[in-house]
């Protein structure tokens, strides 16, 4: 057994030297400039404003979350996979003990304790990416400059020109009450 | 050859234990903790327990520290360096030198430790007729079956816990498309 | 099996022409694998170009076979960029954690049984015989999530960060369903080996394709959300987020990652053959040579490696909320009432054909009542945001 982990870290090794010997070899033969423009961090041509580094939404930390007691579950389950498939096909060291059926009754009920709990989750909505789309509508910052007027400027712009044309203004106010 | 790879290994752990208080960047303390996790892994592997290790590395090196980088970076970075940098308690000398304190009993405890396992290494090692994991799941279905059950609780308990915590204060974000992810 | 009392000092001093034995195996199958890889990235250009009723890369070496040697090459001599404000060491070391996990998982998967040569013996074709293989292919997939989460958090990019945030939690969510999938395999076959879990198949001749299809589709789509492919590239999805966690990678950098995207399928393919078809096993033949097994094994795996690169072009991506919706509210529940059932099923002793007519009978109203594509609710029009 020790000595297949060798063989295993042999073939680390050997990865881990074959990588090393590209990144040796490129970084000889590449060619070096002393240019900083191109050391800009990629956003499409503009000036990148502030760092990357910043917070994310809380749902990418549910997610891990949940993942970590679901990892902890299977890595309980694998012993118990093991134990039943031997126990029930009569082949390896599980057979005789006399363990099969109490650890499927025991397996199932961990798995059940453990699935309320995605329950819980998917129930309370974390499972749910989009949250939701009827929350309160989105109101424009007032103070930032703008060069063009927005969607909802130009919106009410059209309104004004209504209500100035030819009167039908309640109508429109109406169908935006509606919307 | 296994003891010199042992304290080789050992070393290692407590080097990289070490990087992960000392480190001031959390996201270094995070990859120093893997390599601790990685070191302990092949330690578990070097005293014969193949499942506790692959476990190890399943359980806190794929997804425990997954989460650890995750609550890293739903932090605000530029807040940790200035934290980190301008700390509003001095931490500096007190952190060292409880790092090092920690450091020095962690060793003594490993090198306790490897006298301790080589006198009881028979003691240690499953009975014939069991392979390892048939070892620990005969156990884990049998005599420690409350605890494992009562495992399942406390997963779910914290589970429902740290969400409940985490939602309190989830920020209502909203754009022109209604609420939006980061 | 009882435990060997062996220890590392003993194996090494005794067993020294067989280490150099191994060396060789090691660099056989190493080889193997990046030139698998190496020519992957042809195939994909190849097969593409196929599709789309092009000619595709002809001009270096016949059939443009050497068109990845050139690849490498041109990358060597690349100028490297690593951005202002990027993270060096975390930058440095995001290509390496990438590449080298989705190497090593190889290490384990046996390609053939005992390979004979007249009287010599070379043992099993793969370099590590352990007990617990599984075990070891899990733990290796799940530290797969570093080399993206780090490359793209090291970067100081926006679209990096973005494309590792997404890359990283679409790997996790879907590797439970990966592992639970070889969970019911496990339960099937009832080891923890993946040589055992083959040659239960081989013997049976019930291949756990037709035994687990559940676990068989569950497996093969997460097998696509891990290695980050179409349509689950989230990682590098290029309409939105240009290059994902790999945008300001250049040089051999990018190349190391290129590499690793292309080991992990190697090694899911592989994976999925042994888990599912039996390995090198060909139906109703119970015991093969080591010449027949490989070239078996081979078209096998082949047959999933083209899946990943027609899969491309025919389906369009997902959306990243049905992307998590699958993951975590179809695929995650599905794989758990999987286990459930291949557990009673092995445990109450019956026929294990009953799994896919069970399977049949259960999802196929399921799907036909529930599966239908739903029209757009009135909640997600523009009408009913903005109001």
């Amino acid at each position: 057994m020790y000595f297949d982990y060798l063989n295993v870290l042999i073939f680390c090794a050997v990865g881990l030297g074959f990588v090393f010997v590209n990144l040796i070899i490129a970084s000889f033969l590449r060619p070096k400039r002393k240019v900083t423009e191109g050391l800009e961090t990629y956003e499409c041509g503009e000036e990148p404003i502030g760092d990357a580094w910043i917070q994310f939404d809380i749902r990418y930390y549910t997610v891990a979350l949940v993942y970590v007691i679901f990892a902890v579950e299977i890595a309980f389950l694998f012993p118990w996979a093991i134990v039943l498939g031997e126990s029930f096909r009569g082949t390896g060291a599980a057979v005789g003990t006399g363990i099969g059926a109490f650890a499927l009754i025991e397996g199932i009920v961990f798995i059940v304790i453990l699935f309320l709990g995605l329950a819980y989750v998917w129930a309370k909505g974390d499972l749910d990416w989009v949250l939701s789309f009827s929350g309160p509508a989105y109101q424009p910052p007032q103070e930032r400059a703008r060069f063009l007027p927005s969607v909802h400027e130009l919106q009410e712009l059209a309104e004004a020109r209504n209500d100035e044309g030819d009167g039908e203004g309640d109508e429109a106010e109406e169908n935006e009450e509606a919307a | 050859m296994a003891q010199l790879l042992f304290y080789l290994l050992s070393a290692a752990a407590i080097a990289f234990g070490f990087g992960v208080v000392a480190s001031k960047s959390p996201m270094k303390s995070v990859l120093s903790l893997l390599a601790t996790f990685v070191a302990l892994a092949m330690i578990y592997l070097l005293s014969g327990f193949q499942f506790l290790a692959a476990a190890q590395l399943l359980v806190y090196a794929g997804a425990i520290l997954v989460l650890f980088l995750f609550v890293i970076m739903l932090l605000n970075m530029s807040d940790l360096e200035t934290l980190a940098e301008h700390p509003t308690v001095s931490l500096g000398h007190t952190r060292v030198a409880i790092a090092t304190v920690s450091a020095g009993v962690l060793g003594l405890i490993a090198i306790l430790g490897a006298g301790a396992v080589q006198a009881s290494e028979s003691a240690a090692m499953p009975p014939d007729g069991y392979d390892k994991i048939e070892w620990i799941a005969a156990l884990l279905f049998s005599r420690y079956m409350v605890p494992f059950q009562a495992s399942a609780i406390l997963l779910l308990a914290t589970m429902i816990g740290v969400l409940v915590l985490a939602k309190r204060r989830r920020p209502v974000q909203t754009t022109e498309l209604g609420r939006v992810d980061a | 099996m009882p435990v060997e009392a062996v220890t590392l000092a003993d194996t090494t001093t005794k067993e020294l022409p067989l280490l150099v034995l191994w060396l060789f195996k090691a660099g056989l199958i190493y080889g193997g694998l990046l030139g698998t890889a190496a020519l992957m990235t042809l195939a994909e250009r190849k097969v593409s170009a196929w599709i789309q009723y092009r000619i595709g890369p002809n001009r270096v070496g016949p059939w443009g076979l050497l068109q990845p040697l050139a690849d490498g090459v041109k990358f060597i001599f690349k100028e490297e960029v690593v951005p202002d404000g990027a993270n060096p060491l975390m930058f440095r070391l995001a290509p390496i954690l990438s590449a080298v996990p989705a190497m090593l998982a190889i290490a384990v998967i046996p390609f053939a049984g005992e390979v004979k040569i007249g009287d010599w013996s070379f043992g099993t074709l793969s370099i590590a015989n352990l007990d617990i293989s599984v075990l070891y292919v899990g733990a290796l997939t799940g530290l797969s999530v570093y080399g993206v989460i780090l490359g793209g958090w090291s970067s100081n990019s926006k679209y990096s960060l973005l494309g590792g945030l997404r890359a990283s939690a679409q790997m996790i969510s879907y590797e439970l369903t990966l592992l639970l999938a070889v969970l019911s395999v496990v339960l099937m076959n009832g080891s923890l080996d993946l040589r055992a879990i083959a040659a239960d198949q081989a013997s049976t001749g019930m291949w756990n394709a037709i035994v687990q299809p559940v676990a068989f589709v569950l497996f093969v789509i997460a097998m696509f959300a891990e290695t980050n492919r179409h349509p689950f590239d989230f990682a590098e999805c290029e309409p939105e987020l240009v290059g994902g966690f790999h945008t300001e990678y250049s040089s051999m950098k990018f190349a190391l990652f290129f590499l690793g995207e292309y080991c992990a399928m190697v090694v899911m393919a592989c994976l999925a053959t042994t888990f599912f078809l039996g390995g090198g096993a060909l139906p109703f033949i119970a015991e093969l040579a080591w010449y027949v097994e490989l070239p078996v094994f081979c078209a096998k795996a082949s047959s999933f490696l083209f899946l990943f690169l027609w899969v491309r072009w025919t389906l369009p991506r997902f959306r990243y909320d049905q992307l998590m919706t699958l993951g975590w509210q179809v695929m995650l529940p599905l794989a758990l009432v999987n286990l459930f059932v291949t557990g009673a099923v092995v445990a109450l002793g019956w026929h294990p054909l009953l799994m896919p007519l069970l399977a049949i009978a259960v999802l196929v109203p399921f799907a036909l009542l529930f599966g239908r594509p739903r029209p757009r609710s009135e909640s997600l029009t523009h009408e009913g945001a903005a109001g």
